[in-house]
C-alpha cells in the first residue's frame, strides 16, 4: 500500500504556515509601511533575511533558537511544549520562517501602491488608522496580498533545507512530499519519486491556476 | 463662528521644486464661501491641506469655530481625523472597492454611547439624507468606477456633508468636470453648500470660475495674499 502521509504532513505544513504568514506579514508590513529612514532599512533587512539566506543556515538558527537551552526552547518549555524539535510542529515553524519574507514584501509593495489621497480622505473624514487598514488598506491591496499568499503557499510546500534540519525525515510523522522525493530518489525507488513528482507539480498548477482566477475575477 | 487661519511654511529646495515660501492669513465666516484664486504653484492647495492637517506648517494658527486645529505657540496639532474638516480632493479620492452608499456613509462616526445597530441607522440615515439631496439615490449600489465624472462628484460631496464637517475645503472641485457639465452643477452646489452653512474655501486658477461661485475672492502669489491687509483685515472685523 502506497503511503499517502507526505501528502497529508505536506499540506498541513503548508496551510497553516501559509495562514500565520498572511496574518502576520500584513501585519508586520503595515507597521513597517510608516517607518522611515534608518530603522526603516534595518528592520526591513531583518525580515527580508530568510529570504537570500540559504534555508540549510536557518534551519541552523531555528535549531539554537529552539533546541533545549535555546531562548524559544526555554520559554516554550516553561509553557509545557517540550521536544518540538522533528515534530510536525517544527515543520510548521521551518515553513513559516522561510515563507515568511515573500508574504511581508508582497504585501508592502502593494500598500506603498496605494494612492495617498484615499488614505488622507479617509483621515479628514474621521477615519482611525485602524479603520483606514482594515476598509481601505487591505481591500486596496487585496491582489498584492493574494500574490503574497500563493507565493508563501508555493515556497512552505516546496520548503525541504530548514525542514530537515528541524524536523527531521520521520515517516508517517514530518517526511513531507519533497522529502519523500529525495529519499526516494536516493534510494533508487524511481516510481515513488514520479509519483510524489506529479502530485507536486498538479498541487502547483492548482493553486496557480485558482490565484490567476483570483485575481481576474476582481478586475472584472 | 467662523474658520480663522494664519500659515507660515518654508520649504526647502529639492531636485523638483525651488525653494517655497507660504506666508498667507485670512478668514472665513460662517455660510461665506471664500474663493481662493492663484495660478499653479502658487500655494492654493498647500493652504488647504494645511487647515486639513495633511501638511504641518512652521508657525501659525488654525482655528474653527473658537477650536484651536493647530497652533505654533501652544503647540496644538490635531490629527486630520479630529478635526472635522471636509476635504473634496481634485479626484474626488472615492473608495474605490465600497458602493458609492458605503463610500458617502464612511465618514459617519460612532458617537459615544451610540449601539452598533444605532450607529448603522443613523449612517444610513445621512448617507440616504444627502444622496438625495444631490439626486445620487439611485446610485446607492454602484460602484465609483461604473459611474461618470460628475456623478462622482456628487458622491464625493455626499460623503463630505453626511460627515457633518465644520468648515469644507474645495480643491478646484471642477478640474475633472467639462464645460457644460460644471455649469449645470456649479449653481446647484452653490445652493446646496450655502444651505448646509458652514466655511467654505473654494481653490481654483478660473477667475470665471471663482465670480460665479465665491462670496468674496482672495488672490495668492508666490505663496502670499496679493493685497495683503484689505480683503483680510475686513474679513477679521467682520467676525470679531
Amino acid at each position: 500500500m502506497f503511503d499517502l502521509s507526505p501528502l497529508y504532513i505536506s499540506l498541513r505544513a503548508a496551510t497553516l504556515s501559509s495562514a500565520i504568514v498572511f496574518v502576520l506579514g500584513t501585519v508586520v508590513a503595515r507597521l513597517c509601511y510608516t517607518m522611515q529612514g534608518r530603522k526603516a532599512t534595518i528592520v526591513d533587512t531583518i525580515l527580508t533575511l530568510p529570504l537570500v539566506l540559504p534555508p540549510t543556515v536557518l534551519g541552523f538558527f531555528l535549531l539554537v533558537l529552539f533546541g533545549k537551552n535555546g531562548p524559544f526552547g526555554i520559554l516554550l518549555a516553561k509553557i509545557g511544549q517540550r521536544g518540538i524539535l522533528f515534530s510536525w510542529k517544527a515543520s510548521i515553524i521551518a515553513a513559516t520562517v522561510v515563507s515568511f519574507p515573500l508574504m511581508y514584501r508582497s504585501a508592502l509593495g502593494a500598500f506603498r501602491q496605494i494612492d495617498q489621497e484615499l488614505l488622507w480622505a479617509g483621515r479628514t473624514l474621521g477615519m482611525s488608522e485602524w479603520k483606514l487598514f482594515v476598509h481601505v488598506m487591505v481591500p486596496e491591496a487585496w491582489p498584492g496580498l493574494i500574490a503574497g499568499l500563493a507565493l508563501s503557499f508555493s515556497r512552505s510546500l516546496g520548503e525541504f533545507g530548514a525542514t530537515l534540519m528541524i524536523a527531521g525525515n520521520i515517516p508517517g510523522k514530518t517526511q513531507t512530499i519533497p522529502m519523500a522525493i529525495y529519499f526516494a530518489t536516493a534510494g533508487g525507488d524511481m516510481q515513488t519519486a514520479w509519483i510524489w513528482v506529479g502530485i507536486i507539480v498538479a498541487i502547483s498548477c492548482v493553486s496557480l491556476a485558482l490565484t490567476t482566477h483570483f485575481d481576474s475575477r476582481r478586475k472584472g | 463662528m467662523s474658520l480663522d487661519v494664519s500659515l507660515y511654511l518654508k520649504v526647502a529646495p529639492s531636485d523638483s521644486h525651488k525653494p517655497f515660501e507660504l506666508d498667507v492669513s485670512f478668514c472665513v465666516a460662517q455660510g461665506e464661501i471664500l474663493g481662493l484664486l492663484g495660478p499653479s504653484g502658487s500655494g492654493k492647495s498647500m493652504s488647504l491641506r494645511c487647515i486639513a492637517g495633511i501638511i504641518h506648517p512652521d508657525k501659525g494658527h488654525v482655528r474653527l469655530n473658537g477650536r484651536a486645529l493647530f497652533d505654533s505657540g501652544r503647540e496644538i496639532d490635531l490629527p486630520s481625523r479630529e478635526r472635522k474638516v471636509g476635504y473634496l480632493f481634485q479626484s474626488y479620492a472615492l473608495f474605490p472597492h465600497m458602493s458609492v452608499i458605503k463610500n458617502v456613509a464612511s465618514g459617519v462616526g460612532r458617537q459615544k454611547g451610540e449601539s452598533y445597530r444605532e450607529w448603522k441607522h443613523r449612517a444610513e440615515r445621512y448617507s440616504r439624507k444627502y444622496m438625495e439631496m444631490l439626486h445620487i439615490e439611485q446610485l446607492a449600489s454602484r460602484y465609483p468606477r461604473q459611474i461618470s465624472g460628475g456623478q462622482q462628484q456628487r458622491v464625493a460631496l455626499a460623503r463630505l456633508f453626511a460627515f457633518q464637517p465644520e468648515a469644507i475645503l474645495l480643491d478646484e472641485p471642477f478640474s475633472a468636470l467639462d464645460t457644460e457639465l460644471k455649469d449645470a452643477i456649479g449653481d446647484e452646489l452653490k445652493k446646496t453648500l450655502l444651505s448646509y452653512g458652514c466655511p467654505v474655501i473654494f481653490v481654483s486658477h478660473n477667475v470665471e470660475e471663482v465670480k460665479r461661485f465665491c462670496s468674496r475672492t482672495i488672490r495668492i502669489r508666490d505663496g502670499r495674499l496679493e493685497s495683503p491687509g484689505d480683503e483680510t483685515r475686513k474679513g477679521l472685523t467682520v467676525t470679531q
